[in-house]
């Protein structure tokens, strides 16, 4: 090989190898849980490893519905993350522009302490937030998993960014046409940075969908829980031994996530690499 | 500046008032749950620490350090220590050396192929944790799960992953790996692309092999993101391993995959130690201050949204 100049054929051939034994291997456990939720019993059971089911069945998919509250933490999870993907867009819009846009005292400080919070790790404010939510009367409601999660620093951080990088002209033009704040924003502002706040919030909407710890501590009742909680609890209950109905849960818990993230492959790499990784 | 600049000079004070408080009024619904659910939340964790507590009885006691001073004595808490810095070391080895090497192949593969392996390495980053840790559960199954029957063709007999003390932590660690892998290597691969490949036209021209390349170029040029990759993996083994911990082993066996988050975990929720688990809290956040704001320092550098 010589350096980056023409790698020889073979050069190629071996970094294609590489590259595809990498994503062979970190495609396995993804495949090898939907190849599960699609075998029979005995299939299963069966030493020696068999790669594709024989023969492929939905009989899982039916155990699940029939011995979990499927429906129910389809539609928590649902809920819960589109109210979560909706506030947290909304309210890093709002802030982000009153940052880029304004001068005002105090600015820098606020700033500060929307960075502030991103410091702080869930696990050292979750006892205080559950006493909270519980005197507030939220445990096991979904009010007690998304109130206390109504906005989020990074997206002010990450939409400030980009704001920032607009022309100036963008903000004054629309000035002079006499439109105020709020209709220089919508109008103007939101549909040019399209873009950045798609991928915002497909990246909220994978932080709402894929968490577990928060919602684990304030919904204890199945028919609040969402599909990572019901996934936990279907594992604890069946002892970890069907197999097959708790792979089509985990399949069907993935499948929006995975969804999304092909729809929007491109931005989520980049945002959430910035991010750091929820969930 | 940008407002008020245009329009007729004279306004009703009203209108000024108005002008004046517009900000506020934009940043106040990010605001506001952030202060009551991060800021208040960390001053009453530390008032919380210094009380004898059990987060539901009317009757709450004043302490003062007793609950720190308890805490260092505390042999849970020192393995939970140890433990934390098990997982850092590992997930550190297994997600440095792989995500680098990967990412100098990878930004040597051109054309339409090098997103979609980006892609595809990425993906375990958008699967659920729980999902995560209940599909190795059943790769890691010790009868018939289908990494021990791999080993077992290999003539290798697998040992029993998460229910064996001496392994149950890299266990634990290889599934953080598989999802933190390809988000460190996407960072790589990001700060390789930023280096000129001037740099590299001389050096090939100067006869310089591949390896003296990465060692004299790409490596010294990378160090300001091997930091960051660095920083956010310590951050990531000491918070994320949580998950895992708690659907897989509780922190056993015999408390041998126990760690620091987790250990708060116990003593707030299932021990009903308020005041305990509170001063734990306050002293892993501030083990982790440091490294935290080092990643701040580095977040401006990198959170930029180019089309």
């Amino acid at each position: 090989m010589t350096g980056r100049g023409q790698p020889s054929a073979a050069a190629t051939a071996g970094l294609h190898a590489v590259m595809i034994a990498g994503c062979v291997a970190t495609l396995f456990p993804l495949f090898w849980m939907l190849s599960t939720s699609f075998r029979m019993p005995d299939d299963i059971a069966t030493p020696g490893i068999a790669l594709i089911p024989r023969p492929p069945t939905l009989e899982n998919y039916r155990a699940a519905w029939r011995l979990t509250p499927l429906g129910l933490y389809v539609w928590n999870s649902m809920l819960s993350t589109v109210a979560l993907m909706s506030s947290q867009t909304v309210t890093s819009i709002l802030a982000a522009y009153a940052f880029a846009r304004f001068r005002f005292p105090g600015r820098e400080l606020l700033f500060g302490l929307f960075v502030g919070t991103m410091m702080v790790p869930i696990h050292v404010v979750m006892i205080p937030n559950y006493i909270l939510v519980s005197r507030l009367g939220w445990i096991d409601t979904l009010a007690g998993l998304i109130v206390p999660q109504l906005s989020n620093a990074f997206g002010v951080f990450m939409l400030r960014q980009h704001l920032l990088t607009l022309p100036r002209e963008l903000f004054d033009a629309a000035a002079i046409d006499g439109a105020g704040s709020w209709r220089t924003l919508w109008r103007i502002v939101v549909p040019v940075s399209r873009s950045p706040i798609f991928a915002l919030a497909i990246l909220f909407f994978l932080n709402a969908w894929n968490q577990y710890f928060w919602p684990f501590l304030v919904l204890t009742r199945p028919e609040v829980q969402t599909l990572p909680l019901g996934l936990q609890r279907f594992a604890g209950s069946e002892g970890g031994a069907s197999w097959g109905p708790l792979m089509a849960v985990a399949t069907i818990a993935s499948l929006p996530a995975i969804l999304m993230y092909t729809v929007g492959q491109r931005h989520i790499v980049r945002t959430s690499v910035t991010s750091g990784l929820k969930g | 500046m940008v407002t008020g600049a245009i329009g007729t000079p004279a306004r009703p004070a009203s209108a000024r008032w108005r002008r004046r408080c517009e900000p506020y009024l934009y940043i106040l619904p990010a605001f506001l749950p952030l202060v009551v659910f991060t800021y208040w939340p960390l001053a009453r964790s530390l008032e919380l620490s210094l009380f004898d507590w059990n987060m539901v009885s009317a009757d709450r006691r004043w302490v003062g350090a007793a609950n720190y001073t308890a805490l260092l004595a505390a042999a849970d808490f020192w393995l939970a220590v140890w433990n934390t810095g098990l997982y850092i070391v590992g997930l550190l080895l297994l997600t440095l050396v792989l995500p680098l090497g990967l990412g100098v192949l990878l930004n040597r593969v051109g054309g339409r192929l090098q997103p979609v392996y980006k892609a595809i390495f990425f993906s375990p980053a958008v699967v659920s944790f729980a999902v995560a840790a209940i599909t190795w559960l059943w790769i890691f199954n010790p009868i018939n799960g289908v990494l021990n029957q791999a080993l077992g063709d290999l003539g290798v007999t697998g040992p029993a992953w998460l229910n064996q003390p001496g392994w149950v932590i890299w266990a634990i660690t290889l599934i953080c790996a598989w999802k933190l892998t390809g988000y460190n290597l996407v960072i790589f691969s990001a700060g390789l692309a930023g280096i000129p490949s001037e740099y590299y036209e001389a050096a090939d021209m100067d006869g310089a092999s591949a390896f003296q390349q990465f060692r004299h170029i790409s490596w010294p040029l990378l160090t300001p993101t091997t930091f960051f990759v660095v920083v956010t993996t310590v951050i990531y083994a000491g918070q994320y391993t949580l998950v895992p911990i708690q659907i897989l082993t509780q922190g056993g066996p015999n408390k041998a995959s126990t760690n620091v988050v987790y250990l708060i975990y116990q003593y707030g929720f299932q021990f009903f130690e308020t005041g305990r688990a509170s001063a734990l809290a306050t002293v892993v956040f501030l083990m982790f201050l440091g490294v935290t704001l080092l990643q701040q320092r580095f977040l401006e550098r990198y959170v930029h949204y180019d089309r």
